[in-house]
C-alpha cells in the first residue's frame, strides 16, 4: 500500500472521531437551524431542521463509507491515481485529501452553530447558511473533476469484474452535476422570494439542500452500485 | 448653434480620417483570408493593439465612472479581472497554436474549430455561432449606444441618427476591406483616444482639490500615476527595442509629465473646471467599504465573465489567427505572441482604470449635478465640459474640451464596434451558410463576405431599435445576459483546446443548458427588478448551468473502455 493510501485511512479514522463529535452538536445544530427557518426559538425545530441536519449526517457517513471502498477497489486493481506520477500531481492530490480531511459536515456543524449563528438569526439572510451547507460537498466534487481530468487515456488497472476509474470518476461526477442543478434551483428559489418573503426562501433553501443531499447519495449508490457494492 | 456645428465636425473630423485610412490602398483585402484574418500576417504589435483597442470600450469606461461613483474603489475589481482574463490567455496560448496552424491558409472561426475536435454535426456549430453573433451583436449596440452618452449633453434630439450614423460611417471601411482596414485603422484610433482622453482627465483633475479636498485628489493622482507607468511597463513586455520604436510608448510618457506639471498647480487651478457639489456615495465611503461593495456574489460574477471570456470570445480567436506565424512553428514566433498577449494583460486593464479615474473626477469633482443619479454623471461631466467657460486657456467658450471628449468618445467606440463587425461578419459567413462546411473559405467569395458583414451591420442596426422599442429601459440586462451567454461555451471549448472528453453530445448539450441558465437569470432579473444583484447573475448560471449540462450528457463509449481506452462517443 502506497504512502496515498495510508494517508487516506488516516483521513478515514479523524473523520470517523468527527462524526462522534457532530453527534454530540445534533440537536443545538436541529435546534438554531429550526430557529433559523422559522424566524424565532421553538422546543420542536421541525421536520425540515432534522432533515438538514439528518442530510448532514448522510453525507458524512456516505463520504467515509465511499472512501474505505474505493480505497478496497485501488488495493484489488493495483490503482494509483496518474497524478500521482509527477510531483505537481502529488501536490494537487494532498492539497485535496487536506481539504476533504478540514472541509467536512462536521466544519459546517462548527461553523453554524458557534460562530455564524452566534449572532441573532433573524439577521442572517441565509448566504452564509448556504455556503457552510454546500460546502462539505465541494472537495469530492473537486476531486472527481480532477480524477476525470487526469485519467482520461487507456485504464491500465483494468479488471472485468469491477468499474473502470473512468466509469467511476464519471459516475461521481454526474452526481455533482445534478447536485449542482439542485443547488441552483435552491439559490434561483431563494433570489425570487428573498425580499417578499424571506422566511419562504430560507426555508426553499434548507429544503433543496436536503434534496441535494439526497441526490447526492443515492445518486452515487444507484450509479455506481458496483464500486458500493462490490464483493469484498 | 456654434457648438452643435463644432460638435459635429469633432465626430466627422476623426471619422473621416479613419475612412482615409480604412480605404487606403494598403487596407484593401485581396481575398477572404485577407478579409477576416489578414493574411495571418499581423504583427504581434498588431495584435496587441487591435485587442487594446478592442477592450477600450465606452461602456467599459463609462460604467467604470459609475460604479467609481457609486462604488468607489471597489470599481478597480473588473480590471483585475479582465487582466487575469489575460492570463488565462497566457496560459492556454500554447493550445491555440493548432488552431493557428489550420487557419494559416484558410480562415477558421472558433466555432468550425469546436464542431472538429468535437466531430460534432452542423448544428453544434451553428448553435455556437449563434451565441456568439447574439453575444457581440448586443454587446455592440450597447457601445453604440453609450456612445450617444455624451451627445444628450448638447440636447441633440436625433439620437438615432447619430447612432445610424456611427454604424454607417464607422462601419464602412470594415465592411469594404474587413479585418484588415480594422487592423490599420486601430493604429490611429487607440492613439487618439489615449491621447483625447487623457488631455480630459489632466484638465479636469485639479476639480477635485477644490470640491473633495486634498485626499481625494490624491487617491486619484496616484492612480492615474499608477495608470501611466503601467502603460509603460505594460509596453516594455515585448522588449525595450519595440517599446522605443512604438510612438504610443510617448503617450503614457507625456502622461507622466503632464501629472508631474499639474500636481504643483492643481490647487490654484482647481476652479478652472469645475463642478459645484461635495462629493457622496461610493467615493466618500471608506477605502475597506468600497472594496466590499458589489457583496460576493456580484464580484463572483464579475470574475467568471472577465477571467473566462478570452477563451469563448471569437474575437481573441480571430486576433490569434491574424497574427504571423511561420511554417516551422519556431519558438519566436510563439514568444513574440505571448509577449505581446503579455502587454496586453497589463495595458487592457489599466486603460479601464482610466474609466475610475474619470469617475473619481465626476464624484470627487462636484460635476454630477445637484440631486442626479450617479447614472448621469457622464453626460453631466460633458454638459459642464460643453457649457462651462474656461478663462485663461481659451478665449470666449472653453467648449473645446468638450470636443476632445467628443473625439474620445468615437474612437472607443469605432476602435470596439469595428472588431466586433468583423468578427460578426466572420463568423455569419464561415459558420451559417452550408456550403461551407468544408474548407468552404476557398470556395467563397471576396464579394459575399463583404455582402455579409454588410447585412450584419443593416441587421444589428434593425434588432438594436426593435429591442430598443420593446424592451426600451431593460435593454441593457437583456444585452448583458447575451453577452453572458457566451460563457456556454466554456467547457466545450476548454476540452476542445485540451482534446480530451471530446463529445458531440455533451458539447451541444453544454450550450444548450448555458442558454437555459442565462434565461433563467435573465427572467429571474426582470421579474424582480428592485433587487439590483439580481442583473449579475447570468455569467455564474451561464457558467454553472453549461458545465453541469456537459457533465450529464457525456457518455463514455462502453467497447472503448472495454478495449481498455477511455473513448467519447
Amino acid at each position: 500500500m502506497n504512502r496515498f493510501w495510508k494517508l487516506s485511512q488516516m483521513t478515514q479514522i479523524i473523520w470517523t472521531v468527527l462524526l462522534g463529535l457532530m453527534v454530540r452538536d445534533h440537536d443545538s445544530f436541529a435546534s438554531l437551524i429550526g430557529t433559523f427557518l422559522h424566524g424565532k426559538s421553538s422546543s420542536d425545530p421541525g421536520f425540515w431542521a432534522w432533515f438538514v441536519s439528518a442530510s448532514l449526517f448522510l453525507i458524512f457517513l456516505h463520504n467515509i463509507y465511499g472512501s474505505v471502498r474505493f480505497d478496497q477497489w485501488a488495493e484489488k486493481t493495483g490503482y494509483t491515481p496518474s497524478l500521482a506520477r509527477s510531483l505537481r500531481g502529488r501536490m494537487v492530490l494532498s492539497c485535496l485529501l487536506v481539504a476533504a480531511l478540514i472541509i467536512n459536515p462536521f466544519l459546517t456543524d462548527h461553523m453554524l452553530v458557534h460562530h455564524v449563528y452566534q449572532t441573532p438569526i433573524w439577521t442572517h439572510e441565509g448566504w452564509w447558511t448556504m455556503f457552510f451547507l454546500y460546502l462539505p460537498l465541494i472537495p469530492f466534487a473537486a476531486w472527481n473533476l480532477t480524477l476525470w481530468w487526469t485519467e482520461a487515456d487507456a485504464d491500465a488497472h483494468r479488471r472485468d469484474d469491477l468499474p473502470q476509474i473512468q466509469q467511476i470518476s464519471l459516475a461521481w461526477l454526474k452526481v455533482d452535476a445534478l447536485t449542482l442543478l439542485v443547488a441552483m434551483t435552491g439559490i434561483v428559489c431563494f433570489l425570487y422570494l428573498r425580499i417578499n418573503a424571506p422566511m419562504v426562501a430560507r426555508e426553499s433553501l434548507c429544503d433543496l439542500f436536503a434534496v441535494s443531499a439526497v441526490v447526492n447519495v443515492f445518486g452515487n449508490f444507484l450509479l455506481d452500485p458496483r464500486l458500493y457494492f462490490m464483493a469484498d | 448653434m456654434l457648438i452643435k456645428a463644432l460638435t459635429i465636425i469633432a465626430t466627422a473630423l476623426p471619422i473621416l480620417i479613419y475612412f482615409a485610412v480604412g480605404f487606403r490602398r494598403s487596407s484593401k483585402a485581396k481575398d477572404v483570408s485577407d478579409y477576416f484574418i489578414y493574411s495571418a500576417d499581423a504583427s504581434p504589435r498588431d495584435y496587441a493593439n487591435t485587442s487594446v483597442g478592442y477592450a477600450l470600450q465606452v461602456q467599459a469606461i463609462f460604467l467604470f465612472a459609475y460604479w467609481t461613483m457609486i462604488y468607489g474603489l471597489g470599481a478597480l475589481w473588473t480590471p483585475i479581472f479582465w487582466g487575469l482574463g489575460f492570463l488565462v490567455l497566457v496560459a492556454l496560448l500554447a493550445r491555440f497554436e493548432l488552431y493557428r496552424k489550420e487557419s494559416r491558409h484558410t480562415p477558421k472561426t472558433l466555432h468550425e474549430f469546436l464542431a472538429s475536435r468535437h466531430s460534432a454535426p452542423r448544428r453544434l456549430r451553428i448553435l455556437a455561432a449563434v451565441a456568439t453573433i447574439v453575444g457581440l451583436g448586443g454587446a455592440m449596440v450597447v457601445e453604440i449606444g453609450y456612445c450617444t452618452q455624451v451627445y444628450y449633453a448638447m440636447s441633440i434630439k436625433e439620437q438615432e441618427w447619430v447612432q445610424a450614423s456611427f454604424l454607417i460611417f464607422g462601419a464602412a471601411y470594415v465592411v469594404y476591406n474587413g479585418y484588415k482596414a480594422e487592423v490599420n485603422a486601430e493604429r490611429i484610433q487607440v492613439p487618439i483616444a489615449y491621447v483625447c482622453f487623457i488631455a480630459i482627465l489632466l484638465c479636469t483633475l485639479p476639480s477635485i482639490w477644490t470640491f473633495a479636498g486634498r485626499h481625494l485628489y490624491s487617491e486619484a493622482w496616484y492612480l492615474f500615476l499608477a495608470v501611466a507607468i503601467l502603460m509603460i511597463v505594460g509596453k516594455l513586455q515585448m522588449g525595450l527595442k519595440d517599446a522605443v520604436r512604438d510612438p504610443q510608448i510617448w503617450i503614457p510618457i507625456l502622461a507622466l509629465v503632464g501629472l508631474l506639471v499639474i500636481n504643483p498647480w492643481a490647487s490654484p487651478v482647481s476652479w478652472l473646471v469645475a463642478g459645484h457639489a461635495h462629493p457622496s456615495g461610493g467615493i466618500a465611503a471608506p477605502v475597506t467599504s468600497q472594496v466590499k461593495a458589489q457583496g460576493v456574489i456580484g464580484l463572483l460574477s464579475l470574475l467568471l465573465a472577465n477571467a473566462l471570456w478570452m477563451p469563448v470570445d471569437l474575437s481573441t480567436w480571430q486576433r490569434l489567427a491574424s497574427v504571423k506565424g511561420s511554417d516551422d512553428d519556431s519558438y519566436d514566433a510563439f514568444q513574440a505572441l505571448k509577449k505581446a498577449t503579455l502587454r496586453v494583460m497589463i495595458e487592457s486593464p489599466v486603460s479601464w482604470c482610466l474609466g475610475i479615474v474619470l469617475g473619481l473626477i465626476i464624484g470627487g469633482g462636484g460635476f454630477l449635478g445637484a440631486g442626479h443619479d450617479a447614472g448621469s454623471g457622464v453626460t453631466d461631466f460633458a454638459r459642464r465640459l460643453a457649457t462651462q467657460s474656461v478663462p485663461g486657456l481659451i478665449p470666449h467658450e472653453g467648449v473645446w474640451l468638450y470636443l476632445v471628449l467628443v473625439m474620445a468618445s468615437v474612437a472607443f467606440m469605432l476602435s470596439t464596434i469595428n472588431p466586433i463587425i468583423s468578427t460578426i461578419s466572420f463568423t455569419a459567413y464561415m459558420d451559417l451558410p452550408k456550403d461551407r462546411k468544408s474548407g468552404g473559405a476557398r470556395r467563397g467569395t471576396l464579394a459575399g463576405a463583404k455582402l455579409g458583414a454588410l447585412l450584419t451591420v443593416v441587421g444589428s442596426f434593425i434588432a438594436f431599435y426593435l429591442l430598443t422599442s420593446k424592451f426600451g429601459a431593460k435593454l441593457p440586462e437583456l444585452m448583458y445576459a447575451a453577452f453572458s451567454s457566451q460563457l456556454s461555451l466554456f467547457p466545450a471549448v476548454i476540452f476542445a483546446l485540451y482534446q480530451r472528453h471530446c463529445n458531440a453530445r455533451a458539447a451541444f448539450s453544454s450550450i444548450v443548458g448555458g442558454f437555459l441558465g442565462t434565461a433563467i437569470a435573465l427572467w429571474l432579473a426582470l421579474s424582480r427588478p428592485e433587487n439590483l444583484s439580481l442583473q449579475v447573475l447570468p455569467p455564474i448560471f451561464a457558467l454553472t448551468f453549461a458545465c453541469a449540462f456537459y457533465v450529464l450528457f457525456y457518455k463514455i463509449r462502453s467497447g472503448a473502455v472495454r478495449d481498455g481506452s477511455a473513448v467519447a462517443e
